[in-house]
Protein backbone atom coordinates (compact mmCIF):
# COMPACT_ATOMS: atom_id res chain seq x y z
CA UNK A 1 0.00 0.00 0.00
CA UNK A 2 1.34 3.55 -0.59
CA UNK A 3 2.20 5.77 2.32
CA UNK A 4 1.65 9.31 1.34
CA UNK A 5 2.85 12.14 4.20
CA UNK A 6 1.49 15.52 4.05
CA UNK A 7 3.96 17.97 5.25
CA UNK A 8 3.37 21.60 6.30
CA UNK A 9 6.30 24.52 5.63
CA UNK A 10 6.86 27.74 6.66
CA UNK A 11 10.07 29.64 5.88
CA UNK A 12 9.79 32.65 8.81
CA UNK A 13 8.09 31.69 12.28
CA UNK A 14 6.91 34.75 14.89
CA UNK A 15 6.66 38.57 15.09
CA UNK A 16 10.36 38.91 14.43
CA UNK A 17 9.64 38.62 10.87
CA UNK A 18 7.53 41.09 8.80
CA UNK A 19 3.95 40.60 8.18
CA UNK A 20 4.41 40.52 4.20
CA UNK A 21 7.93 38.36 4.83
CA UNK A 22 8.65 34.77 3.57
CA UNK A 23 6.02 31.44 2.26
CA UNK A 24 4.46 28.74 2.95
CA UNK A 25 3.48 25.65 1.33
CA UNK A 26 3.04 21.70 1.51
CA UNK A 27 4.59 18.72 0.65
CA UNK A 28 3.20 15.31 -0.42
CA UNK A 29 5.71 12.25 -0.17
CA UNK A 30 4.83 9.05 -1.67
CA UNK A 31 6.92 6.08 -1.31
CA UNK A 32 9.78 8.31 -0.73
CA UNK A 33 9.60 10.67 -3.38
CA UNK A 34 8.65 14.25 -2.70
CA UNK A 35 6.66 17.08 -4.38
CA UNK A 36 6.08 20.54 -3.79
CA UNK A 37 3.19 22.53 -3.93
CA UNK A 38 2.24 25.82 -2.96
CA UNK A 39 -0.08 29.41 -3.79
CA UNK A 40 1.76 31.75 -6.03
CA UNK A 41 0.33 35.11 -7.17
CA UNK A 42 0.55 35.10 -11.28
CA UNK A 43 2.66 38.56 -11.40
CA UNK A 44 5.86 36.66 -9.10
CA UNK A 45 8.52 36.59 -11.31
CA UNK A 46 9.15 32.92 -10.40
CA UNK A 47 5.68 31.93 -11.97
CA UNK A 48 4.58 31.75 -15.59
CA UNK A 49 1.38 33.92 -15.41
CA UNK A 50 -1.07 31.33 -16.30
CA UNK A 51 -3.95 33.95 -16.33
CA UNK A 52 -7.86 32.27 -14.61
CA UNK A 53 -5.87 28.80 -14.35
CA UNK A 54 -5.10 27.45 -10.94
CA UNK A 55 -2.14 29.35 -8.96
CA UNK A 56 -1.18 26.19 -6.75
CA UNK A 57 2.26 25.76 -8.22
CA UNK A 58 4.01 22.84 -8.49
CA UNK A 59 8.06 22.09 -7.71
CA UNK A 60 8.98 25.60 -6.91
CA UNK A 61 10.06 25.19 -3.18
CA UNK A 62 12.12 22.09 -3.46
CA UNK A 63 12.43 19.99 -0.96
CA UNK A 64 14.70 21.65 1.50
CA UNK A 65 12.72 21.62 5.00
CA UNK A 66 12.35 25.19 6.31
CA UNK A 67 11.96 26.92 9.76
CA UNK A 68 8.74 25.44 10.55
CA UNK A 69 7.66 21.87 8.96
CA UNK A 70 5.15 19.43 10.70
CA UNK A 71 4.06 16.04 8.62
CA UNK A 72 1.14 14.23 8.61
CA UNK A 73 0.68 10.50 7.47
CA UNK A 74 -2.38 10.07 5.52
CA UNK A 75 -5.02 7.66 5.87
CA UNK A 76 -6.07 6.38 2.10
CA UNK A 77 -9.46 8.07 2.36
CA UNK A 78 -7.73 11.27 3.31
CA UNK A 79 -4.94 10.50 0.57
CA UNK A 80 -8.54 10.96 -2.14
CA UNK A 81 -9.49 14.17 -0.37
CA UNK A 82 -6.02 15.80 -0.93
CA UNK A 83 -5.87 14.48 -4.77
CA UNK A 84 -8.76 16.43 -4.97
CA UNK A 85 -7.97 19.37 -2.91
CA UNK A 86 -4.86 19.60 -5.32
CA UNK A 87 -6.62 19.11 -8.42
CA UNK A 88 -9.00 22.53 -7.53
CA UNK A 89 -8.30 25.74 -9.30
CA UNK A 90 -7.49 28.45 -6.50
CA UNK A 91 -6.50 32.02 -7.01
CA UNK A 92 -4.07 33.51 -4.82
CA UNK A 93 -5.47 36.89 -3.38
CA UNK A 94 -4.70 39.16 -0.52
CA UNK A 95 -7.00 37.55 1.10
CA UNK A 96 -6.10 33.83 -0.01
CA UNK A 97 -2.35 33.49 0.37
CA UNK A 98 -0.08 30.91 0.38
CA UNK A 99 -0.45 30.69 4.45
CA UNK A 100 -4.80 30.69 3.99
CA UNK A 101 -4.16 27.73 1.17
CA UNK A 102 -1.81 26.09 3.07
CA UNK A 103 -3.81 25.98 6.36
CA UNK A 104 -6.76 25.23 4.81
CA UNK A 105 -5.63 22.31 2.65
CA UNK A 106 -4.71 20.86 5.63
CA UNK A 107 -7.89 21.23 7.60
CA UNK A 108 -9.65 19.84 4.89
CA UNK A 109 -7.46 17.14 4.06
CA UNK A 110 -6.92 15.62 8.20
CA UNK A 111 -9.56 18.07 10.17
CA UNK A 112 -6.80 19.67 11.72
CA UNK A 113 -6.30 23.63 12.37
CA UNK A 114 -2.88 24.96 12.23
CA UNK A 115 -3.59 28.83 12.83
CA UNK A 116 -2.43 31.13 10.14
CA UNK A 117 -4.41 34.09 11.40
CA UNK A 118 -2.38 37.42 12.02
CA UNK A 119 -3.44 41.36 12.10
CA UNK A 120 -7.24 41.90 10.44
CA UNK A 121 -7.74 38.16 9.86
CA UNK A 122 -5.09 38.26 7.27
CA UNK A 123 -3.09 34.91 6.97
CA UNK A 124 0.31 34.93 6.97
CA UNK A 125 3.54 32.75 6.75
CA UNK A 126 4.42 33.92 9.95
CA UNK A 127 1.74 33.19 11.83
CA UNK A 128 1.24 29.45 10.38
CA UNK A 129 5.20 29.00 10.96
CA UNK A 130 4.61 30.02 14.70
CA UNK A 131 1.59 27.82 15.38
CA UNK A 132 3.41 24.81 13.09
CA UNK A 133 6.41 25.26 15.58
CA UNK A 134 3.82 25.08 18.97
CA UNK A 135 2.28 21.87 17.90
CA UNK A 136 6.00 20.66 17.04
CA UNK A 137 7.37 21.56 20.24
CA UNK A 138 4.65 19.12 21.95
CA UNK A 139 4.43 16.30 19.31
CA UNK A 140 7.59 16.56 17.36
CA UNK A 141 7.30 14.68 13.57
CA UNK A 142 9.44 14.49 10.50
CA UNK A 143 9.07 12.85 7.25
CA UNK A 144 10.29 9.55 8.54
CA UNK A 145 8.00 9.91 11.43
CA UNK A 146 5.04 11.96 10.51
CA UNK A 147 1.99 12.07 13.11
CA UNK A 148 -1.48 10.85 12.60
CA UNK A 149 -4.60 13.75 12.32
CA UNK A 150 -5.78 11.79 15.02
CA UNK A 151 -3.11 12.67 17.19
CA UNK A 152 -2.87 15.75 17.01
CA UNK A 153 -6.69 16.07 17.60
CA UNK A 154 -6.19 15.19 21.01
CA UNK A 155 -3.22 17.46 21.94
CA UNK B 1 -11.71 43.55 -2.64
CA UNK B 2 -13.65 46.40 -0.98
CA UNK B 3 -11.52 49.76 -0.78
CA UNK B 4 -11.77 49.68 3.26
CA UNK B 5 -9.57 46.11 3.01
CA UNK B 6 -7.20 47.61 0.01
CA UNK B 7 -7.13 50.38 2.44
CA UNK B 8 -6.02 48.33 5.46
CA UNK B 9 -3.57 46.19 3.21
CA UNK B 10 -1.96 49.16 2.02
CA UNK B 11 -1.37 50.33 5.75
CA UNK B 12 0.05 47.41 6.70
CA UNK B 13 2.31 46.51 4.36
CA UNK B 14 4.03 50.09 4.39
CA UNK B 15 4.24 49.08 8.67
CA UNK B 16 6.18 45.98 7.59
CA UNK B 17 9.61 47.30 8.26
CA UNK B 18 10.67 47.95 5.15
CA UNK B 19 11.40 51.67 4.96
CA UNK B 20 15.56 51.38 4.88
CA UNK B 21 17.32 53.13 1.94
CA UNK B 22 17.58 50.17 0.07
CA UNK B 23 15.02 46.91 0.98
CA UNK B 24 17.52 44.18 0.55
CA UNK B 25 18.84 40.55 1.71
CA UNK B 26 21.35 40.30 4.10
CA UNK B 27 24.13 38.20 3.46
CA UNK B 28 23.34 35.73 5.83
CA UNK B 29 19.46 35.11 4.29
CA UNK B 30 21.20 34.19 0.89
CA UNK B 31 22.75 31.16 -0.57
CA UNK B 32 25.68 31.77 -2.86
CA UNK B 33 25.71 29.32 -5.44
CA UNK B 34 28.39 30.65 -7.43
CA UNK B 35 30.53 33.55 -7.65
CA UNK B 36 33.46 33.75 -10.01
CA UNK B 37 35.85 36.66 -11.21
CA UNK B 38 37.06 36.92 -14.72
CA UNK B 39 38.59 40.12 -16.38
CA UNK B 40 36.66 43.23 -15.14
CA UNK B 41 33.50 41.51 -13.79
CA UNK B 42 32.25 39.28 -11.50
CA UNK B 43 29.39 36.09 -12.23
CA UNK B 44 27.27 35.45 -9.34
CA UNK B 45 24.64 33.34 -8.98
CA UNK B 46 22.67 32.90 -5.22
CA UNK B 47 18.92 32.41 -4.27
CA UNK B 48 17.18 34.05 -1.77
CA UNK B 49 14.59 33.30 0.51
CA UNK B 50 11.60 32.19 -0.86
CA UNK B 51 8.72 35.01 -0.13
CA UNK B 52 5.49 35.12 -2.62
CA UNK B 53 5.44 38.92 -2.14
CA UNK B 54 8.84 39.60 -2.89
CA UNK B 55 11.68 38.72 -5.16
CA UNK B 56 15.63 39.99 -6.09
CA UNK B 57 15.21 42.41 -9.59
CA UNK B 58 18.92 42.72 -8.87
CA UNK B 59 22.12 44.41 -7.09
CA UNK B 60 23.38 47.18 -5.93
CA UNK B 61 26.64 47.88 -6.68
CA UNK B 62 28.96 50.26 -4.07
CA UNK B 63 32.79 50.85 -4.27
CA UNK B 64 35.00 52.51 -1.31
CA UNK B 65 38.93 51.98 -0.99
CA UNK B 66 39.15 49.11 -3.32
CA UNK B 67 36.33 47.25 -1.44
CA UNK B 68 33.05 46.91 -3.69
CA UNK B 69 29.86 46.02 -1.65
CA UNK B 70 26.74 44.24 -3.40
CA UNK B 71 23.62 44.82 -1.45
CA UNK B 72 21.10 42.08 -3.12
CA UNK B 73 18.17 44.09 -3.67
CA UNK B 74 14.50 43.20 -2.30
CA UNK B 75 11.64 44.23 -4.31
CA UNK B 76 8.06 43.45 -3.70
CA UNK B 77 6.44 42.02 -6.81
CA UNK B 78 3.85 45.02 -7.19
CA UNK B 79 6.69 47.50 -7.01
CA UNK B 80 9.56 48.98 -9.18
CA UNK B 81 13.08 48.60 -7.23
CA UNK B 82 16.55 50.37 -8.26
CA UNK B 83 19.10 48.41 -9.81
CA UNK B 84 22.71 48.89 -10.51
CA UNK B 85 22.87 45.37 -12.30
CA UNK B 86 19.66 43.52 -12.90
CA UNK B 87 19.60 39.93 -12.22
CA UNK B 88 18.03 37.15 -13.95
CA UNK B 89 15.85 34.20 -12.46
CA UNK B 90 16.11 30.73 -13.81
CA UNK B 91 14.61 28.15 -11.26
CA UNK B 92 15.40 29.86 -8.16
CA UNK B 93 18.54 30.75 -9.11
CA UNK B 94 19.68 34.52 -9.36
CA UNK B 95 22.56 35.21 -12.19
CA UNK B 96 24.17 38.51 -12.27
CA UNK B 97 27.54 39.92 -14.40
CA UNK B 98 28.67 42.58 -12.09
CA UNK B 99 31.40 45.26 -14.15
CA UNK B 100 34.11 46.17 -11.88
CA UNK B 101 37.38 47.89 -12.85
CA UNK B 102 38.89 46.81 -10.04
CA UNK B 103 38.15 43.21 -9.90
CA UNK B 104 40.88 41.70 -7.53
CA UNK B 105 39.86 38.72 -5.86
CA UNK B 106 36.40 37.38 -4.19
CA UNK B 107 37.96 38.32 -0.09
CA UNK B 108 37.91 42.05 -1.37
CA UNK B 109 33.87 42.00 -2.52
CA UNK B 110 31.32 41.94 0.56
CA UNK B 111 27.46 41.49 0.47
CA UNK B 112 26.01 43.83 2.86
CA UNK B 113 24.41 43.14 5.45
CA UNK B 114 22.79 45.15 8.55
CA UNK B 115 25.40 43.00 11.26
CA UNK B 116 27.85 44.32 8.90
CA UNK B 117 29.34 43.26 5.48
CA UNK B 118 30.13 39.65 4.58
CA UNK B 119 32.86 38.41 2.03
CA UNK B 120 32.10 36.68 -0.65
CA UNK B 121 34.68 34.13 0.12
CA UNK B 122 32.79 33.22 3.48
CA UNK B 123 29.92 32.84 1.68
CA UNK B 124 30.39 30.69 -0.84
CA UNK B 125 32.30 28.60 1.49
CA UNK B 126 29.69 28.38 4.01
CA UNK B 127 27.69 27.27 0.94
CA UNK B 128 29.86 24.44 0.28
CA UNK B 129 30.19 22.78 3.21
Amino acid sequence: MTTIILGIHSNVAGSEHSFTAGHAWVTVTKDGSTQSYGLWPDNHPATIDNGPETDIRIGLEGTRFPVASRFYKLTPGQAKKLDKALKQRVAWRYTNTCASWASELIAEVTGVDIDADDWAGFETPRELGKHILKLEKKNPTSRAAPTTPEQSSWN
Amino acid sequence: MNKPTLILIAALMSGCGETMATPHYNAQEITVESAKVEAESLNISYRTPLESLYFSPGIKVETVAGNTTLTIVRCNINSQCDTDVKAALNQGVYSATVTMANASDLNSIFIADTNGPVSLQTLLNASVD
